[in-house]
């Protein structure tokens, strides 16, 4: 048992992931300052980071092709970040209000 | 087990329950400023977690981007969105004096190793350089990742560079656009 716990394989990357995933998604769903939910979305985003890397590592050591994703993914939420924050910019500048509640417009 | 094991479980157990933890800080806190402060810390045990996997690399990039591009652009969007009046704080003059005291001794300080490590080439940071060469067989999976970034993944590297290039000069529009509208 303490053998088990002490011998790191891929279930306990995976596990840990699907943690900081579900909290990700919790903080998400929860909080109402846009800010924290972009925040919320990078901790989702680290999570398949890791998953990536995990993968790569343990049955990929040759190519390392998931180290490559996960660097296109990083640059990904980057951006998304990047774009996500000017248009809370532009929404704040129109509402006066960091409530995602108030931001009734964006609705389809 | 061997003693490499017992690093990876004690930095598997230690940096991932470090990111657990304020990661749940982080959704918990009040403000938000204190939200950014342990996501910056979340993000930079993660990068604990890369490095034990053996991604250095990754890590190096999870730091530049997450752990200090990321906050800076929040840092400004709460800067931006701040709904009372920014108070500007002035340092009192014995405040100032300190401070323009000790910022010059560290500048004389930086420009007089620069010039004395400069002159005696032979110095001792030199000797220490030239004994600890880095080993080829360290760069592996760097040399992996680049081969592997900058051969097969070539096309989508050059687009992802559209990408990022299409969002700013899209953002910038985006800003001129609305700022037209409004006047």
């Amino acid at each position: 048992m303490v053998n088990n716990l002490f011998n790191i394989s891929l279930y306990h990357y995976l596990i840990f992931s699907l943690v900081l995933f579900l909290i990700g998604m919790f903080g998400a769903i929860v909080s109402k300052h846009v800010i924290k939910i972009l925040i919320c979305l990078e901790f989702m985003l680290t999570a398949v980071n890791v998953n990536f890397i995990a993968f790569s590592a343990y049955c990929d050591s040759s190519t390392l092709k998931g180290f490559v994703f996960s660097l296109f993914y990083t640059s990904v939420g980057a951006v998304e970040i990047a774009v996500a924050l000017v248009i809370f910019y532009l929404m704040f500048r129109e509402k006066k209000s960091i409530n995602i509640e108030n931001y009734t417009e964006l609705k389809g | 087990m061997s003693e490499a094991e017992i690093i990876k479980s004690i930095s598997f157990y230690g940096f991932g329950l470090l990111v657990l933890i304020f990661s749940i800080l982080t959704v918990f806190a009040k403000k938000v400023i204190y939200s950014i402060i342990f996501a910056v810390i979340a993000f930079f045990c993660t990068a604990g977690i890369f490095f034990s996997l053996g991604a250095d690399y990754n890590a190096v990039v999870q730091i530049a981007v997450y752990g200090v591009a990321v906050p800076v652009i929040l840092l400004f969007a709460i800067m931006f969105t701040s709904r009372s009046e920014a108070k500007t704080v002035y340092l009192s003059f014995t405040a100032r004096f300190f401070t323009g005291i000790i910022s010059l001794a560290l500048f004389l300080m930086i420009i007089w190793y620069s010039i004395k490590y400069a002159v005696h080439l032979n110095s001792s940071v030199v000797v220490f350089f030239a004994k600890n060469k880095i080993d080829a067989a360290g760069l592996d999976s760097i040399y992996s990742i680049s081969n592997t970034l900058y051969v097969n993944y070539r096309l989508a590297l050059f687009l992802f560079g559209i990408m990022i290039l299409t969002v700013i000069v899209g953002l910038s529009v985006l800003n001129i656009i609305k700022e037209q509208r409004r006047g």
